[in-house]
């Protein structure tokens, strides 16, 4: 998006994006394709317009947030996101995959991951109860599970989401939490060299149980979203993907060098979990991996640019 | 960049933490954590000089946001301000930071009272995060105990449920195996399952107890053995949740037909015919040291008997009924019971009265009256307490207040004799000795009789007077009392004139709330200890309760329309206190002032019954009627009798329903029910639904709803 208002938005985003290392956010900003004008207008006009450095930035932003986004309605699944909308020909079968911290679950249970852990896989008939214990009173701690993580504030927000095709090795391996945490980009789930594991879930669920939440509020015409620089906080392993590109596209924390493709990414507003939707739970161990952050950013650029033959996207200095 | 947000938290901690606890820090990697994940990663390996300026940072941007005033949170935005404090909360239990922990520790329960209503359905809930970071945190898992038992109680109301995993931890944390856990866990369960009201609440109640049993894997055995312990209490024999789990327990019924206990339930002996004995030794020999030792010993039993059953009647009868005897000699002692009685009992009478007493007996006579104002707030249906309070208020000359709220208290209690007497010596006093007569007539007790006599001797109607005094013979007998008005009588003008003398003169210069004792000398080492320490709780809720005094007494000078009084005491209490809801109920019931600045903050408590209702007016909708109605669907019938007081034409089917509801009585029911019940029959039937009764039953209705939880001092 080229800033529409407010010289001093203009000014602070070619300062930012003009240098030699680009800073992300402003690149972000300005290679963003799919919002539209009038919701620009609206979050400059309204927020950014005047603001003369980052720290500025980031606090209107965080306003814009706070207004417009962590609503039960947020302005992405609205009319005036309409151009970021995914198909409403996707296929309500397809199961979308995100990954949870049970952190403060497990707090509030005061238990330890491996009851969770043995609860979700007798839940999905790959282990029979130990003894003293029944199915159902395994089933009463998945749900009181489920009832934490939709009490969880943060969840107030549009959903991360990865589709599921791509990620069958990752879901199966014995350290599938952190392989998906590299590929889906979570660089933010980061135990580090001697932290603690990160105890984790990892949902699944059917795009229908998103489209069937979502007609429950009336204000949501597009529950399904490509997410935008608009749609969250400032992420450096965030990158907008051209407007030609069906899906988002998670940052691979381990590079395109593996050369394991892209894994679609979206947005959808906030469901309720159910038991079922609990796939597998684990423990984050591994530090994030060590990337240069430029040129992680770079390289995936330059595959977006090849997967959907738009060289000419993602310069941040042209477009500043 | 990370670098870059250290930088300035070693220059500026307290600025750097507010901005990462907001949102609007720059930390590359961390970008999507949320504050309490970002804190970890950054501080979980820090040296120890990193920690302990987040440690002091944290606390100090905890309590600068706890200052925030209730117009600055709405308009910062409560759902931020829970998330962001909800947040500060957790970083200080997942990274044990140690004076934040104690700080936490010290506050808990202050902290509680004030997140009370930070609650926005349905993600953001500060009390739970409170709860939460509480039961992480306590280490004197008995000092806090009665705090999670009343959690367990809250949380039986659905939409505060997520209270109970942290009460039922918070309860089990001073366990030290399993099986002390388990005992503490069902103990907790079953307080919370007393309080859910029917067959809607049975899935709530299986999901909670099947959780557990896959926390603690036991043969069935175990749990039939558990459950039995608990379910022949007396007061689960006919709860709900013992036929769902007879319904779901293979063999538990079989089990508890079987008297074969094999707990080790504690043996009782004859509470009451022991507490009888005592009482009747310390009449005949004083308090004695050998005399309380024993009194200790029978609380020591029915305390254990409480702890392991959770049975709490034997204690409650003991610490109130020996803490009577006892009081006038030994108020510290009183105190501590008083103080025991209420942690198992927060709305107990006798508890109250008795802390009350005690306080009197140790010249705290201010904040023995703020503990009656908040007793009757409390336990409306308890006219001994206005009673009480009334002679506080003689005693020190508030004559006018006193006899408004006699009179309120009769409303409330017409059939209430001491209540009646009292105010009728109250109005003798005053030289109104008419109404006093009229008050008297028709009753026919021992005292009002006697009164009545006595009255009109005053009045110089010496016949009437002779009918009476025959009258009182009949009934009760000729003793050395009667002796007397029948000299006054025989006396004539001269009786006359003394017995004016004794209403106006003397009895307000002999006037005492109740005499003051004095300890034998071999008590008073321990009863010096007591006191002190009484002192030292009761100072720990002196500000909560003074507040609560100066509120309540503001509402009776608006009734003796002395407004700019009251208003001014309202003004002072929201100035300190934005958020007092007490203060802004109390003033929105009288004036249209404090009802607009009510309804601009309506907002942030929206789950307060006492605001709503004192929202509602003659012109409320019937549709926000019966959206209040379903939002309160279990005081449904608070909101129905509030409708009935406000809306002159009536309405039949809410009229009907506020009937059934006053006409059926479930096997157990709180005094508060039983009573309100009572009056709502006899309102709908013999009265108008707008006269004075019901709109002083709604008034205190209202106060009552106020959830006021921090004014009961801890006793370990």
């Amino acid at each position: 998006m080229r800033p529409a208002s407010g010289p001093s938005f203009h000014q602070l985003l070619r300062h930012l994006a003009g240098g030699r290392t680009p800073d992300p956010f402003a690149c972000n900003y300005l290679i963003e394709e799919r919002v539209q004008p009038d919701r620009q207008g609206r979050y400059e006009t309204g927020y950014a317009g005047s603001v003369s450095d980052l720290d500025d930035w980031v606090e209107a932003h965080k306003e814009y947030l706070t207004d417009r986004i962590y609503q039960p309605c947020p302005e992405t699944f609205t009319e005036i996101n309409r151009d970021a909308a995914h198909s409403p020909l996707l296929d309500t079968k397809l199961y979308l995959l995100r990954i949870e911290r049970l952190d403060h679950a497990l707090a509030i249970l005061k238990r330890d991951l491996d009851h969770i852990a043995h609860a979700v896989e007798v839940f999905h008939k790959r282990a029979q109860p130990r003894a003293n214990i029944s199915h159902d009173d395994l089933y009463a701690s998945l749900k009181k599970l489920a009832q934490i993580l939709n009490k969880n504030p943060f969840s107030q927000r549009p959903r991360f989401a990865a589709l599921e095709s791509g990620l069958a090795d990752e879901m199966e391996a014995a350290d599938w939490a952190n392989r998906l945490r590299n590929r889906l980009g979570l660089a933010h789930h980061d135990p580090g060299v001697a932290g603690p594991p990160i105890p984790v879930a990892l949902m699944r669920y059917p795009v229908q149980a998103v489209i069937g939440h979502a007609k429950t509020i009336p204000d949501i015409k597009h529950p399904i979203t490509v997410p935008t620089v608009l749609d969250h906080e400032f992420c450096a392993v965030f990158c907008p993907a051209p407007k030609e590109a069906l899906y988002g596209r998670t940052m691979d924390l381990e590079g395109i060098a593996t050369g394991r493709g892209f894994i679609s990414e979206l947005l959808h507003p906030r469901i309720e979990y159910a038991p079922e939707h609990i796939y597998k739970v684990g423990a984050i161990t591994d530090a994030r991996p060590k990337y240069d952050l430029q040129e992680l950013r770079e390289l995936h650029i330059m595959s977006l640019q090849d997967e959907t033959g738009r060289h000419d996207f993602g310069q941040c200095h042209q477009a500043a | 960049m990370t670098l870059s947000w250290l930088d300035r938290f070693h220059q500026s901690p307290d600025e750097a933490l507010n901005r990462l606890m907001r949102g609007t820090a720059l930390l590359p990697g961390l970008e999507r954590a949320t504050p309490s994940n970002a804190l970890c990663n950054l501080f979980g390996q820090a040296d120890a000089e990193d920690r302990s300026l987040l440690d002091e940072a944290l606390q100090k941007w905890l309590q600068n946001r706890r200052e925030m005033t209730l117009e600055q949170r709405v308009a910062y935005g409560l759902p931020r301000f829970i998330t962001e404090y909800g947040e500060g909360l957790a970083a200080i239990w997942r990274l044990s930071l140690p004076n934040a922990s104690l700080w936490l520790e010290e506050n808990l329960l202050s902290l509680m009272e004030w997140a009370w209503h930070m609650r926005r359905p349905p993600v953001w809930d500060l009390p739970s995060q409170v709860a939460l970071a509480g039961a992480q945190l306590v280490t004197n898992g008995n000092a806090f105990r009665f705090f999670w038992i009343r959690l367990c109680r809250d949380a039986a109301r659905p939409e505060r449920e997520d209270l109970l995993d942290s009460a039922l931890n918070g309860l089990a944390s001073h366990a030290v195996n399993d099986k002390q856990r388990v005992q503490a866990i069902l103990k907790g369960l079953t307080l919370w399952a007393e309080g859910l009201s029917g067959d809607e609440d049975r899935e709530r109640f299986l999901l909670q107890w099947r959780h557990i049993k896959a926390c603690f894997p036991n043969p069935p055995a175990f749990w039939r053995d558990r459950w039995h312990e608990l379910l022949t209490q007396r007061q689960n024999q006919d709860a709900h949740f013992r036929k769902w789990l007879v319904a779901t327990e293979q063999g538990l019924d079989n089990r508890l037909r079987d008297r074969n206990t094999k707990g080790s339930a504690v043996k009782l002996p004859h509470v009451e015919t022991t507490i009888k004995q005592l009482q009747q030794r310390a009449n005949v020999e004083g308090i004695t040291r050998p005399l309380v030792n024993e009194m200790l010993q029978l609380l020591r039993t029915v305390e254990t008997y409480a702890e392991q059953t959770g049975d709490s009647q034997f204690l409650l009868r003991s610490t109130c009924g020996l803490g009577a005897t006892v009081v006038q000699a030994i108020p510290g002692q009183a105190l501590e019971w008083a103080g025991k009685a209420l942690s198992w009992q927060p709305s107990n009478q006798y508890a109250w009265d008795l802390r009350g007493r005690a306080l009197y007996q140790l010249d705290r006579v201010d904040l023995a009256e703020w503990v009656y104002w908040e007793a009757i707030r409390r336990i409306p249906e308890a006219p001994t307490l206005r009673l009480q309070l009334s002679r506080l208020l003689r005693e020190r000359g508030a004559l006018e207040e006193a006899k408004r709220l006699l009179e309120v208290g009769l409303k409330l209690h017409p059939d209430d004799h001491p209540t009646r007497s009292e105010l009728a010596r109250l109005l003798a006093h005053l030289g109104f000795f008419t109404n006093a007569i009229d008050l008297l007539r028709g009753q026919i007790d021992e005292i009002s009789l006697y009164l009545l006599a006595q009255m009109l001797i005053a009045e110089g109607r010496f016949p009437e007077a002779r009918e009476v005094l025959a009258e009182y013979r009949e009934r009760f007998g000729d003793h050395a009392t009667i002796a007397l008005l029948t000299r006054l009588l025989d006396a004539g003008a001269e009786g006359q004139k003394e017995t004016i003398q004794h209403f106006t003169i003397d009895d307000q210069q002999n006037f005492r709330f109740e005499p003051r004792g004095s300890s034998h000398e071999t008590l008073q080492e321990r009863e010096t200890a007591l006191r002190a320490a009484g002192h030292d709780r009761e100072n720990r809720v002196l500000d909560a309760m003074r507040a609560i005094g100066e509120v309540a007494q503001a509402d009776l000078l608006f009734q003796l329309d002395l407004w700019p009084e009251a208003e001014k005491s309202i003004e002072k209490r929201l100035q300190q206190h934005d958020d007092d809801e007490f203060a802004l109920v109390v003033g929105a019931l009288h004036r249209d002032s404090f009802r607009d600045r009510l309804r601009r903050n309506a907002d942030a408590l929206p789950d307060s019954l006492a605001v709503q209702l004192a929202l509602t007016e003659e012109k409320t909708a019937p549709e926000a009627w019966e959206t209040l109605g379903k939002t309160f669907a279990r005081q449904r019938h608070l909101i129905d009798f509030a409708r009935l007081v406000r809306v002159p034409t009536g309405d039949e089917p809410t009229r009907t329903r506020l009937l059934h509801w006053a006409e059926t009585h479930p096997v157990v029911e709180a005094p508060l029910q039983t009573f309100l019940k009572q009056r709502i029959r006899d309102i709908l039937k013999f009265t108008l639904a707008r006269d004075d009764q019901a709109r002083l039953l709604l008034h205190d209705i209202i106060k009552q709803s106020v959830e006021i939880n921090d004014t009961i001092p801890m006793v370990a």
